[in-house]
């Protein structure tokens, strides 16, 4: 099911340029426990990259490592480079320059119903970056606020800014956050599974809505969400993310026709095809892995792998570099490309 | 065949509170809501949030009071009013499984516990006399593809699937006819999804009849016969569930289906999101 090369025609990124943000090499660790290892991925202006995984793969973890949001107290961030813009930037926070979240970054938090202040007005948390950031007086701000409430096409929002996150539903909760995220236009926007707590009619709005705002302020955009039909629709690139490594890397119609990692085939043989409704629903078998499991020595995957040779139980498969800046890890991956996905 | 489940006419409004007006106003979660499953046919309800599909599997194991119309169980009426022994049979025979299973499980007890409980609450020609037996609750761990070691352990030592699959355990105590499911994989990774999925069918082959609730439609694509959709309290569309999918007669359902992420037709999702919002009015039936 390979589509023509005319369709999924997406508004192309103005420039290709140097990455806005380039990771090397990061690791989480929280005590003797490896969270997240030697992850490396670069993210370029105005492109859509998703992150994907099982939960517990780390995809959180290093967004906020990245973003600098992790108690030092529990998490040791570390990595050989993070790069914002050609400017280096240390691991943890210690080092983040003032602003960079907010103004540089935005971040939408996954849960839209914990994320806001319940004692203040949507408004006045919205209006709070512009007057920090800005150093604009309330009423600028606030009128700030409802014009980004009104980008985010929160209906009657002059109004809505007095009101407080318990008297907006879930799908407009998640526009204010998005709202907040993207006030002082950001260069780069994180999206940690965005539309997940959504119906499906609203979930294609707030996708339609970040698509336009990352054309609009050329942002280069991090997408994490475990549902491939939402990476399909609106990512440029994929990264797969297995127990704390990436497994795979490469643009969206490699990775959904001719995935390299048994992970990836496998998940989007599990998913519940609307247009192919008599393939068979295959799972991945077992469970993912807890971080103190002990496949240290073998490939994190093997227990669930139905590729897997002898070499995968003795052996750390490496991150391998392919054409179009492209990633695998996996001893197989030639034997898998050339089986078919679905 | 008779129905194993069937409702009729079920309507049930919850008062909203009202700032100000000393008035309340019932904001009407069913409507006349009619609807019937067959014994080893599995009846798939889609909806967005509000329509009242949570609501409508929720009145009809009893746990909504004040509602009207008719709710019959192996083609007898069941009346909610009828106290324990009244409502053994239906008690036994109607089971739910919730999207929350680390909610639905007790956090303090061991899965021994819980799964001894079910059990001994279970008719007596199922649970057998005395005390459940090791083998009782094996076997019932065996039924949903987990082993004997969970017994021992508490809900926070599983992952969401393994909970889930415990919460289907504890369900399959009473030997049900009927499994009512509240969005049983939403929480869950589409590669554990497909696993439950896996189980549902085979349960499902053993005859037991399924009334699942999503607002996933291409879950319900693959799992379910028959298709009901739901909006503001009412059934709006209903048939066989391939027919519905590939020929939908209500502008709703055909809106559900085109902001369905799918793998086909890249882009095609967000420019559609973005004309129903450029037309702004349209999709959702007034």
């Amino acid at each position: 099911m390979v589509e023509p090369a005319t369709s999924g025609q997406r508004a192309p990124a103005t420039k290709a340029a140097d990455p806005l943000l380039s990771v090397r090499d990061l690791t989480v660790k929280a005590g003797a426990l490896e969270l997240v290892h030697g992850v490396s991925f670069d993210l370029a202006s105005g492109t859509v990259t998703a992150l994907v995984g099982e939960s517990g793969s780390g995809k959180s973890l290093t967004a906020q490592a990245i973003l600098g949001l992790l108690a030092r107290e529990v998490y040791a961030v570390s990595g050989t480079s993070l790069a914002f813009n050609g400017t280096s930037l240390g691991f943890g926070g210690n080092h983040l320059p003032r602003g960079f979240r907010g103004l540089l970054t935005g971040y939408v938090m996954q849960d839209p119903s914990s994320a806001l202040d319940p004692t203040m007005t949507v408004g006045g948390q919205i209006a709070e970056m512009f007057m920090v950031h800005r150093g604009m007086g309330r009423m600028a701000a606030l009128k700030e606020a409802a014009r980004m409430l009104d980008l985010v096409r929160v209906p009657n929002a002059s109004a809505r800014i007095y009101d407080y996150p318990h008297q907006f539903s879930g799908g407009m909760k998640q526009r204010v956050l998005i709202a907040m995220a993207v006030a002082l236009s950001p260069r780069l926007l994180i999206a940690d599974e965005p539309t997940t707590a959504l119906d499906v009619t609203v979930q294609a709005e707030i996708l339609a809505l970040i698509d336009d705002l990352r054309v609009d302020l050329d942002m280069a955009v991090l997408i994490i969400t475990h549902d491939f039909g939402v990476v399909y629709q609106c990512a440029d690139r994929v990264l797969v993310m297995y127990a704390g490594k990436l497994v795979e890397g490469g643009e969206t119609l490699q990775i959904t026709e001719r995935g390299r990692h048994p992970y990836t085939r496998g998940l989007i043989a599990s998913i519940p095809d609307l247009d192919d409704l008599d393939r068979r629903v295959v799972p991945i078998p077992g469970q993912p892995p807890r971080p103190e499991a002990s496949w240290r020595g073998s490939c994190a995957f093997s227990p669930r792998c139905g590729w897997k040779v002898e070499r995968c139980l003795n052996d750390v498969p490496r991150e391998e570099i392919l054409a179009g800046s492209a990633i695998v890890r996996c001893f197989e991956w030639q034997r898998v490309e050339a089986g078919r996905t679905r | 065949m008779s129905a194993a489940l069937d409702v009729e006419q079920l309507t049930f409004g919850y008062p909203s509170a009202s700032l100000g007006a000393r008035r309340q106003v019932i904001v009407k979660a069913l409507d006349h809501v009619s609807l019937s499953v067959q014994p080893g046919r599995v009846l798939g309800i889609v909806g967005e949030s509000g329509s009242g599909k949570s609501t409508l599997l929720r009145t009809i194991v009893g746990l909504n009071r004040g509602f009207s119309g008719t709710i019959r169980f192996n083609g007898r009426p069941v009346d909610h009013g009828a106290g324990k022994a009244g409502l053994a049979d239906f008690r036994a025979g109607v089971q739910m499984i919730f999207q929350d299973p680390g909610g639905s499980l007790n956090p303090f007890k061991t899965i021994r516990q819980t799964l001894a409980a079910a059990l001994a609450r279970a008719p007596l020609g199922i649970r057998g006399e005395g005390k459940p037996g090791e083998n009782k609750l094996g076997a019932l761990l065996d039924r949903v593809g987990m082993n004997a070691s969970a017994l021992d352990r508490r809900p926070s030592e599983f992952s969401g699937g393994q909970l889930q699959r415990l919460a289907i355990a504890r369900a399959l105590a009473s030997n049900p006819s009927v499994i009512l499911c509240d969005e049983p994989t939403s929480a869950l990774d589409v590669s554990v999804q497909a696993q439950i999925l896996d189980l549902f069918a085979e349960l499902r082959a053993e005859g037991r009849a399924f009334i699942f609730v999503t607002h996933n439609l291409g879950v319900l694509g693959h799992i379910a016969d028959d298709l009901v959709v739901m909006y503001r309290g009412k059934v709006i569309e209903t048939g066989p569930a391939r027919q519905v999918i590939a020929s939908p007669r209500e502008a709703y359902t055909s809106a559900l289906i085109a902001a369905s992420p799918r793998l086909k037709h890249r882009g095609a999702l967000l420019n559609q999101a973005r004309e129903r919002r450029e037309s702004a009015s349209g999709g959702k039936p007034a």
